[in-house]
């Protein structure tokens, strides 16, 4: 039992990145199907654009998903075209920011779709069937540019020895595709490192800080979850009651729409008021009454875990 | 036993992801035993009917099905013969349209579900192309076949065609591939268009992000709790009937919603900026039983957990 509970609290701790290998290894296990189950190259003048919807059409709909798992594209969206009022600033700040948050929301939404080509490009069979319909590929193939030539290239996915044949001195498909695939996964890896290091480095806030801040958002995430169900639970306990028995409803407070706008704004950091979030902006400055509330924060970029907690809740 | 109730919650919190994966793998399943089991194409001028029947008749039945399971289709036509102001109000005939185009979107998950697998799979499109007698498709088809391939182009899903084996091979080839290039511009137009147009509903929400997080929290617990308070007053009344009968009593009164309080509550709930209530029950018993006269702005689709202006 005690195990039992060990592991689990390993899972719990280390959740995002357990995930995100989840993801990766479900991509290339469902790539591995697709490849040897559905995947059967035409072998005729269709090859290149069916091998690049394989290749490119399951990375599209991966980038569409996660976008739509991610909690933070709902915040940045939910109620922007109808907010009469923008509560705090310029237009081009607004710009600026919900431009950052675009590209950070992107950046997070490209682990499936990358992960999937990367695979694919290592499996070589997509790449073989569209470069072999490619006239490009089929000029440094066949230098003499002969028709025969081409009409060879094109049906070597389906005839092994013929792709032995007539490569010559260049690197065969295959080969060619598993090496653009190895380049792809090191210059993601390479990106990645350097534009971690790049925010870290900007970032407002020392590393226990940052820390601590962490565990904060997602102890008020949870601790959000419970209080709602419960004011949800005594306010439907009331209605009912009162509808069933025709009395009249005793008085019940409940945050007003207002009250809500103002904290599901976008959180930015200010370093000279310490909040950790825009609940505690908001109880803190009396309830957003104070012309304090409404000052602007600094920036944004490594601030990703504020509004990204609420996965659990947005229901998805 | 905290371990499983982590692992539990953990689950629940992602049941619309759980969810939808498992429709996929069910229609994954279901397509493949449909295309083992049942499917034969008849390499016959009829294969064209054949494979379109195989292809979009399950479709359609997975859309009826929608329609039934979707909760709000009862709460919208319920009693709707005997008061037609329900589905109109006040003569606004938009409302039907938009609460019915709601109900459509969510019921068409499963059917476009159902068309990518079997597009993806092949073999009903193979089988209708290769029967469809379209002089212009047949000739895009085996422009650079023999002369066979335009007579016998129907035989040649079942291997019985007198064609040689690599052509036969490769029109085989040429017919799935369409199929399977079809197949992925299906689920690409129709994840890209789910993306937009749940962007533009949650743009052009009134409610904001947290709120809304709150108001599904609280739709979750009033249906909980209007299930109980169901079962605890039909208990009541029904043991009161049943005493009374047996015992030859007279009845003790208990006090029930009057006809025109369940009608009122059985609206569906629009949401108005300037009130503070969650739902039409909600909103009965703080302001008491009056017609719905406030402008409907925002409704809260249970369903698909998304609130669309």
């Amino acid at each position: 039992m005690e195990r039992l509970h060990k592991a689990m609290d390993f899972f719990i701790r280390h959740q995002t990145t357990l995930s995100y290998s989840m993801v990766s290894l479900l991509t290339a296990g469902s790539e591995q199907i697709f490849s040897s189950v559905v995947f059967k190259c035409p072998c005729n003048s269709g090859n290149m654009l069916y091998g690049f919807s394989f290749l490119l059409a399951p990375a599209f709909i991966l980038l569409l998903l996660g976008y739509m798992v991610n909690a933070r594209t709902w915040r940045l969206f939910t109620g922007k075209c109808s907010q009469q009022k923008c509560l705090q600033r310029s237009p081009w700040g607004t710009c600026a920011s919900s431009c950052q948050l675009l590209v950070q929301i992107t950046a997070k939404a490209s682990v499936a779709p990358l992960t999937w080509i990367a695979v694919a490009l290592l499996g070589a069979n997509f790449y073989e069937c569209a470069a072999s319909g490619n006239s490009r590929i089929a000029r440094l193939f066949c230098k003499d540019n002969g028709t025969d030539c081409q009409n060879q290239l094109l049906k070597t996915p389906c005839d092994k020895e013929l792709s032995a044949k007539i490569s010559g001195e260049w690197l065969s498909l295959k080969a060619q595709s598993q090496l653009i695939g190895w380049l792809l996964i090191a210059s993601i890896m390479t990106v990645a490192l350097i534009s971690t290091c790049v925010s870290r480095c900007c970032s407002p806030v020392s590393y226990l800080q940052l820390k601590f801040w962490k565990i904060y958002s997602k102890k008020e995430h949870e601790l959000f979850e419970i209080k709602a169900k419960e004011h949800a639970t005594k306010l439907a306990e009331r209605n009912t009651n009162c509808f069933f028995e025709a009395t009249d409803p005793a008085p019940f407070h409940t945050p007003s729409n207002e009250d809500w706008q103002k904290i599901s704004i976008l959180y930015t950091f200010d370093s000279e008021e310490q909040y950790y979030s825009m609940i505690h902006k908001y109880v803190s400055t009396n309830r957003g009454n104070s012309p304090k509330f409404n000052e602007e924060g600094q920036d944004l970029t490594v601030l990703a875990f504020v509004d990204e907690g609420q996965a659990s809740i947005s229901g998805l | 036993m905290d371990a499983f109730q982590t692992i539990l919650k953990f689950f629940m919190n992602r049941k619309t992801a759980i969810g939808y994966s498992f429709m996929a793998l069910l229609t994954m399943g279901g397509e493949r035993v449909f295309s083992l089991v049942a499917f034969r194409c008849p390499c016959s001028n009829e294969n064209f009917r054949y494979g379109l029947v195989f292809l979009f008749s399950p479709a359609v039945v997975l859309l009826v099905i929608g329609y039934f399971l979707n909760t709000k289709t009862w709460k919208l036509f319920t009693g709707c013969w005997v008061n037609p102001r329900k589905i109109f109000p006040r003569g606004n005939i938009c409302h039907f349209f938009y609460v019915f185009g709601q109900i459509t979107l969510n019921a068409l998950v499963a059917p476009v579900m159902w068309l990518s697998v079997a597009l993806l799979n092949g073999t009903f499109y193979e089988c209708a192309m290769s029967g469809l007698k379209n002089p212009a498709y047949l000739h895009a088809v085996c422009h650079s076949k023999s002369e066979k391939c335009f007579e016998e182009l129907h035989k040649v899903a079942c291997d019985k065609s007198s064609l040689p084996f690599s052509e036969s091979d490769e029109l085989k080839r040429t017919l799935q591939a369409q199929s399977q290039i079809l197949g992925w511009c299906v689920i690409v137009t129709s994840a890209l268009l789910s993306l937009l147009t749940t962007c533009c509903a949650s743009c052009q929400s009134k409610v904001s992000h947290l709120q809304l997080m709150f108001w599904r929290v609280y739709e979750g617990t009033e249906k909980e709790q209007l299930e109980q308070i169901f079962q605890l007053y039909a208990t009541k009344l029904s043991e009161r009937n049943l005493k009374c009968f047996f015992e030859n009593k007279e009845p003790e009164p208990i006090s029930l919603p009057a006809f025109q309080a369940w009608e009122d509550a059985s609206q569906l709930y629009s949401f108005n900026s300037s009130k503070q209530h969650y739902s039409t029950i909600h909103r009965l018993v703080e302001e008491g039983q009056k017609g719905i006269s406030e402008e409907r702005e925002t409704m809260l689709d249970l369903a698909d957990r998304r609130e669309i202006p």
